[in-house]
């Protein structure tokens, strides 16, 4: 089994992540295993969650990969199968392209760049992506940062309004 | 360079047959001695069905789930998510490395066939067909030139763009000596952007590659392994023609 990610459970159970990207197991007491249940299911995949509402089942093996799993998983897997081909792609893609210039290209070639294309711009994420999502959510907390702040200086303003009648 | 190595996607091969109910008891039990046989360092779990006394569920550590039943075999895969405990803290949940699709497909087809020649080395079972799915967990901004070209063709009635696509296509791919073939593309798309962008963005894409024998078909053990690998093989170049796009949208 391979180190390559570990998560806490918190995620799992949507309890969230926070601005640092730890997760946050919040509102879980305590968490147990159920094998005993009458489905087809994984063994031990089931869990009983204990809270405050109350007690819950999850089975995790029916969990989807959270979006920020999956790009991380989806990078790994282009960084091992395709690196050292990138060289290779970007010649292809070029040959073609000066021959669309020179005397067009068939259907058959033009679906090929596309498809070059595709592969560079999943090198790209691969490589770079992490940083780009990084500073995308950098920006979005900056914008939330932004719309607070306009909202209470509103609420100040309407509030001076209403001192003054 | 198959473009589903370069993605999250995983597979599904599986025979569906036709038999009765005492050769499937049968073979229920060769499978679970020969798993209590080879199964030394517990490398399967099993589970059994209480509503299906004949259904069988191996799951592999590795995360390879064998399912048999009166009717299919089927091999799946699934990444497993493991939990680490540890005393007094909340379990810690992994999941293992990635591989490329081809080479979980590859562990698929040594499954099926080992699993198939216990089923049918007493008696030849009657094949219905046979399938191959390619399950992809894709996110939004990765989605294969292919089923781009789909969806731009699914606007072309419209003056706008469509917003959503959620269903499935079965299409009639060819026919050969004694069989045809279809492809079911399951597809769940959002082209509209949601204001909670979490989980919204991933996309729903599954391939389903299914051949149906005109008339029951019967596969010696012999020539089970060069016919899933045929099957394989065409499946799979399927795959690869519609992530390209190399198909008629004009």
């Amino acid at each position: 089994m391979s180190e390559a990610l570990t998560l806490e459970l918190g995620n799992y159970l949507d309890v969230g992540i926070d601005e640092t990207d730890k997760i946050i197991p919040r509102e879980i007491t305590s968490v147990k295993s159920n094998k005993d249940v009458n489905e087809i299911i994984e063994p031990k995949s089931i869990i009983e969650i204990n809270n405050e509402l109350g007690t819950s089942f999850v089975n995790i093996s029916s969990l989807e990969i959270p979006i920020e799993i999956l790009k991380k998983k989806t990078r790994e897997l282009v960084i091992s199968s395709l690196a050292d081909k990138e060289e290779t792609i970007i010649e292809e893609r070029k040959k073609l392209i000066l021959k669309e210039y020179s005397g067009g290209l068939t259907k058959n070639e033009k679906l090929k760049v596309k498809y070059y294309s595709w592969l560079l711009d999943r090198i790209e994420d691969a490589q770079n992506g992490e940083i780009l999502d990084h500073f995308e959510k950098l920006v979005k907390q900056q914008e939330t940062i932004a719309d607070n702040v306009i909202s209470n200086i509103n609420m100040i303003n309407k509030a001076i309004k209403n001192i003054g009648k | 360079m198959y473009w589903m190595d370069n993605l999250l996607v995983t597979p599904v091969l599986g025979i569906n047959y036709k038999t009765n109910l005492r050769t499937a008891f049968k073979y229920k039990e060769d499978i679970i001695t020969s798993i209590i046989n080879t199964n030394g360092d517990n490398e399967f779990d099993i589970k059994l069905n209480k509503e299906n006394p004949i259904a069988i569920l191996l799951f592999k550590k590795d995360g390879f789930n064998i399912q048999i039943d009166q009717q299919n075999t089927f091999v799946s895969y699934k990444y497993p998510i493991l939990q680490k405990r540890k005393a007094g803290m909340l379990p810690i949940i992994e999941t293992s490395k990635i591989e490329k699709y081809t080479q979980l497909l590859e562990e698929a087809k040594k499954h099926l066939k080992y699993f198939w020649s216990i089923i049918n080395q007493n008696e030849i079972i009657k094949i219905k067909r046979i399938g191959m799915m390619a399950i992809c967990n894709i996110e939004k901004s990765a989605i294969p030139p292919g089923l781009e070209l789909l969806i731009e063709h699914c606007n072309k009635p419209w003056n706008e763009k469509i917003d959503a696509i959620d269903g499935s296509i079965v299409a009639n791919i060819r026919k050969g000596d004694g069989y045809y073939e279809k492809c079911h593309h399951i597809i769940k798309y959002k082209t509209i952007e949601d204001e909670n962008k979490t989980q919204e963005s991933e996309v729903i894409f599954n391939l389903d590659y299914q051949r149906y024998y005109n008339e029951l078909c019967e596969i010696q053990n012999n020539k089970i392994e060069e016919n899933i690998n045929e099957f394989v093989k065409v499946s799979l170049e399927y795959f690869e023609k519609f992530g390209q796009g190399d198909l008629n949208y004009e």
